[in-house]
């Protein structure tokens, strides 16, 4: 057997088993695909399954990222049922094109924290932030935890004065696309600091650094906001994803993560 | 193949706002950085890959086969696992980067580990082209130089390089194309920052999402650089052909 009869076996061989395990899996009826902001990666697998097991008929995918980028997927003709984002920006860009289909809600809260990696002990305090020689990481402007940094930096700058922004600003050394990559640069030493949200190293094994304590008066708060696309192809279901989140069920999975209430 | 390109050129040159952006500061930071890097990796690339190449080309060790799947692993790994990698030896904790850390030596989010990403990924497409064009050079054509008194790095020089020159020249045109289209590894490795890591691909994509038709003009203009380059190239290559 030459070469490329192996290759054309191999190829019709897996075509096959693609095929025969279509036919094996029930089919599932309603498949929702829900672009959500990288730091509900964990929480929204987790209610993703208790929502699946109430509603058999339905199978849930996610695509994680950014909410900048996911926000620009979806302008850009991405399919998706639901949009979930670490901000009201980024939803209401979504809701001035035009592709909500209903008005989007918050459905949690987050505090953003500063964290360092590590064994690090350059920096301890919220002043060392802007202390030469520091290497910190941050999520784009464009993202929200990008954002929600920047408006921490500002509120430093006012407590703390000297300059504090601009020799912040100057220690960044990567502006990442998402706050999970922000985290993964701290676990991997290559930060010395980084801001990510507070759920983001609960329960997170791999993180082994120190969270810099903060004042309450200068916490940032995230809010996520979620709605149901104009496209979507299952708008009733979409619709219940979007409830399920706010059902007591729903909040206590979130608690269990680290993110807040929605205050009523 | 054609019709995306086309179309993107179109669109670029459609936008309002095409001269302001064309020379607005973080395009230009983002240019500039690109072919600075690129050219500095392209210098790199042909001062090391020219004398292994030939060298591997010459070779007649059978342990060179292993070498060569080394060679030529970079171009089949995902440039992210490549920027990983490249992490795990030069990154704080990497088996050189904690012996490097001490000295103040410090490779990963700096200009040093943009130009280290696109050696990595871009030096393959020219290593086994400049083989291939030594390959292409008879040995008798060398040994004849040499019994008439020329010594082995004159007839390097006047033999060697000019016969196989062709190949050399395609070989940089597609590796400065890998350089310059770099991003998995250097968003990896070298991260993301206006003016200092933000090479062009990275700078699109932070440009997506703030403003679309600022990428589109980005792209444009980095289509437009990758063409006169091989334009160039390509216009050297039939003259040495001749």
């Amino acid at each position: 057997m030459t070469l490329n009869q192996t290759f054309l076996g191999i190829i019709v061989l897996s075509l096959l088993s693609f095929s025969f395990s279509c036919k094996d899996s029930p089919s599932p009826t309603y498949s929702l695909t829900i672009f959500a902001a990288s730091s509900l990666t964990d929480v929204f697998n987790e209610i993703g399954l208790s929502f699946e097991s109430k509603h058999d008929k339905v199978r849930l995918s996610f695509n994680f990222s950014g909410s900048s980028t996911l926000r620009t997927q979806i302008e850009l003709g991405a399919r998706a049922d639901i949009f979930a984002s670490a901000d009201r920006h980024q939803m209401g860009l979504l809701e001035s094109s035009n592709l909500l289909l209903d008005k989007a809600e918050i459905f949690t809260r987050n505090s953003l924290v500063v964290i360092t990696s590590y064994g690090n002990d350059k920096v301890q305090r919220l002043d060392d932030l802007a202390s030469s020689d520091i290497r910190l990481v941050t999520a784009r402007p464009e993202v929200p935890a990008g954002a929600y940094a920047q408006i921490l930096f500002r509120r430093l700058d006012k407590q703390l004065g000297n300059e504090f922004y601009k020799r912040t600003i100057s220690n960044i050394v990567s502006e990442e696309a998402s706050v999970r990559h922000v985290l993964a640069k701290v676990i991997l030493g290559e930060a010395d600091a980084g801001i990510v949200y507070s759920s983001d190293i609960l329960g997170n094994d791999s993180f082994k650094g120190q969270v810099i304590p903060m004042n309450a008066n200068l916490e940032v708060l995230a809010l996520y906001t979620i709605a149901p696309l104009r496209d979507t192809t299952h708008p009733e279901y979409a619709r219940k994803f979007v409830n399920y989140l706010a059902s007591s069920s729903g909040q206590e999975i979130f608690k269990k993560h680290g993110f807040r209430r929605v205050e009523s | 193949m054609l019709f995306p390109i086309i179309a993107l050129l179109v669109k670029a040159v459609g936008v309002d706002d095409f001269l302001p952006t064309l020379s607005s500061k973080i395009a230009l930071d983002a240019l500039r950085l690109s072919l600075f890097s690129s050219a500095i990796s392209m210098i790199i690339v042909i001062l090391v890959g020219t004398p292994f190449s030939y060298f591997l080309a010459r070779s007649r060790l059978p342990a060179i086969r292993i070498v060569d799947i080394f060679v030529e692993l970079p171009l089949v790994l995902p440039p992210v696992v490549a920027g990983l990698a490249m992490l795990m030896v030069f990154g704080r904790y990497g088996l050189l980067g904690r012996w490097l850390e001490p000295f103040g030596i410090v490779i990963p989010f700096t200009l040093v580990s943009v130009i280290f990403a696109q050696v990595f990924v871009a030096a393959p497409f020219y290593i086994r082209a400049a083989r291939l064009g030594f390959q292409m050079v008879k040995v008798e054509y060398e040994e004849l130089s040499q019994t008439l008194g020329v010594g082995p790095l004159q007839t390097f020089w006047k033999i060697t390089i000019p016969l196989a020159w062709p190949s050399l020249l395609g070989g940089i045109a597609l590796a400065w194309a890998r350089a310059i289209s770099e991003f998995g590894a250097t968003i990896m490795f070298a991260g993301n920052f206006p003016g200092r890591t933000q090479t062009m691909p990275l700078a699109i994509l932070s440009a997506l999402e703030s403003d679309l038709s600022v990428a589109i003009i980005m792209a444009g203009m980095l289509i437009f650089v990758s063409f006169l380059l091989l334009t160039i190239l390509g216009f050297l290559r039939i003259k040495s052909g001749d």
